[in-house]
């Protein structure tokens, strides 16, 4: 029976606190620490500040990418309907596949709350060199902006 | 301190040859890979990192782009913008025309009655008809034209067609003729604008505030005194065309020659040195402006008269003298 791996530093580069991956977003002041932005230090936190960034991203906004982004904020003025539903989550794998192709996405949530005038898109995945992890990362769009939240779990 | 290969082989950071998004974007890479591994590792486009590193790319590409601009508005041969290539000719010495405007060759017509004995009555042809004569396009009401020379119906020239054949009454007798001219007519308008300045200014410049001038016609100051348009301010010689036959005997020519019918009535150029005098230019506006000089005292009006000698240049100027 294999056993599996439940480290949360799986990558070479994770086991070292000093090394940094790439920078935490949304973008934040380092509180007296090297540096100007908080980074993350682990491969997982930046592929989800990664996740949440790209779904933040409308297409055509990101200046020479114009196909980087999914259209996420048109949720908040469309009729919620099953197709529609299929068809955004159609489009978020699609754009994971051309951006993120190293995320396997295993569950799309997308939560719409008429009351608060909110949608939720929770989006559970793991990265293909570790399958035996389940990370998720959630962004909430609203009226005056995205704002995202983020767990992790593991099998 | 001695002079050593090392210092030869210090190369620098700087790739010049990176100039748009894609180039300036992959050295960005490489630099923040050799200088910052690890700081930063996630070049995944879809990261707030990168998100950066492609503004800081869009905006090297952006001044790449106003860089070569500028370089390329430098050069006549590759400049395109408007004012560019006219202000470069300038400085090669050619003066743009500012605008040319249409120009037709105008027929006018007036129809004068017979005499009785047929022959036309030229006493009733109209006076001549001064240039600025204001035609309204048939196409257009609100273009207009304006002949430049007048009309004259009492005199015939040689370009001028003959009279008409007489149109015949009901009795077959000639009642009138029509008389015909040729007149050449631009479009434009002709247009006074008056400044009030109220002190002497070295170089004064005078806005006209329009961009289609086609040419200025008069400059008068307040003392009634004419001010001439010149190339460039530093030429301070006009040529003045005349009448042979209105200056008289007093003129360039003796009276002999002018009487003795030798000489045929012709126009004649001649230099006079002008202290009054401006050049025009075109602002960074497009519009037209007024460039006046710096001032002088030597306000003389002087009639240049050439000989050969002055004409002949220092090489052959006194042998040409002496043979005279």
């Amino acid at each position: 029976m294999p056993i599996l791996d439940k480290r949360k530093d799986r990558f070479i580069e994770d086991q070292d606190s000093r090394v940094s991956v790439g920078i935490d977003f949304p973008f934040n002041r380092t509180a007296g620490g090297n540096g100007l932005f908080n980074t993350t230090e682990t491969t997982i936190d930046a592929i989800k500040a990664n996740i949440q960034l790209l779904l933040q991203t409308n297409q055509g906004e990101r200046l020479f990418q114009p196909n980087l982004g999914v259209n996420l904020r048109q949720l908040l003025f469309e009729q919620m309907t099953e197709d529609l539903q299929i068809q955004i989550e159609n489009n978020i794998v699609d754009v994971f596949e051309r951006w993120l192709p190293f995320v396997n996405l295993t569950n799309i949530n997308i939560e719409r709350r008429n009351d608060v005038n909110q949608t939720n898109v929770n989006i559970e995945f793991n990265i293909r060199r570790t399958p035996n992890s389940l990370e998720s990362v959630q962004v909430t769009f609203d009226g005056v902006g995205g704002t995202t939240t983020t767990s992790d779990g593991a099998y | 301190m001695a002079y050593t290969d090392k210092q030869k082989l210090i190369e620098t950071n700087v790739n010049y040859t990176s100039k748009d998004f894609s180039t300036i974007k992959a050295d960005l890479i490489e630099y923040t890979k050799a200088y910052f591994p690890d700081t930063y590792k996630d070049f995944n486009e879809t990261s707030p990192g990168m998100m950066l590193i492609e503004l800081s790319s869009y905006v090297g590409d952006v001044l790449s782009y106003y860089i070569d601009y500028n370089y390329k508005e430098n050069l006549l041969a590759t400049a395109t913008e408007k004012r560019n290539v006219r202000r470069l000719s300038e400085f090669l010495g050619y003066k743009v025309p500012n605008k040319t405007p249409s120009v037709v060759r105008l027929k006018v017509t007036t129809t004068i009655d017979a005499n009785s004995d047929g022959t036309p009555n030229y006493g009733q042809a109209p006076s001549s008809i001064d240039s600025g004569l204001q035609i309204a396009s048939n196409v257009d009401s609100q273009i207009l034209f304006e002949t430049t020379s007048e009309i004259d119906f009492t005199s015939s020239g040689s370009g001028d067609p003959a009279i008409s054949a007489p149109i015949l009454n009901s009795d077959g007798e000639a009642s009138s003729y029509t008389l015909t001219r040729y007149v050449r007519a631009v479009s434009g308008q002709t247009k006074t604008k008056t400044f009030t300045i109220s002190s002497p200014t070295k170089f004064l410049e005078l806005d006209l505030g329009e961009d289609n001038v086609i040419e200025i016609t008069s400059c008068i100051d307040g003392a009634g005194q004419e001010w001439y348009e010149v190339d460039y301010l530093g030429q301070d010689l006009i040529i003045e065309e005349r009448n042979i036959e209105s200056r008289g005997t007093g003129g360039f020519f003796s009276s002999t020659v002018m009487q003795s019918g030798s000489l045929s009535p012709a126009k004649l150029a001649i230099f006079r040195k002008k202290p009054r005098r401006f050049a025009t230019r075109i602002n960074s506006d497009m519009k037209l402006e007024l460039w006046f000089g710096s001032g002088t005292n030597d306000t003389s009006d002087e009639l240049l008269t050439l000989n050969s000698t002055q004409i002949a240049n220092s090489k052959y100027n006194q042998a040409k003298a002496k043979f005279i």
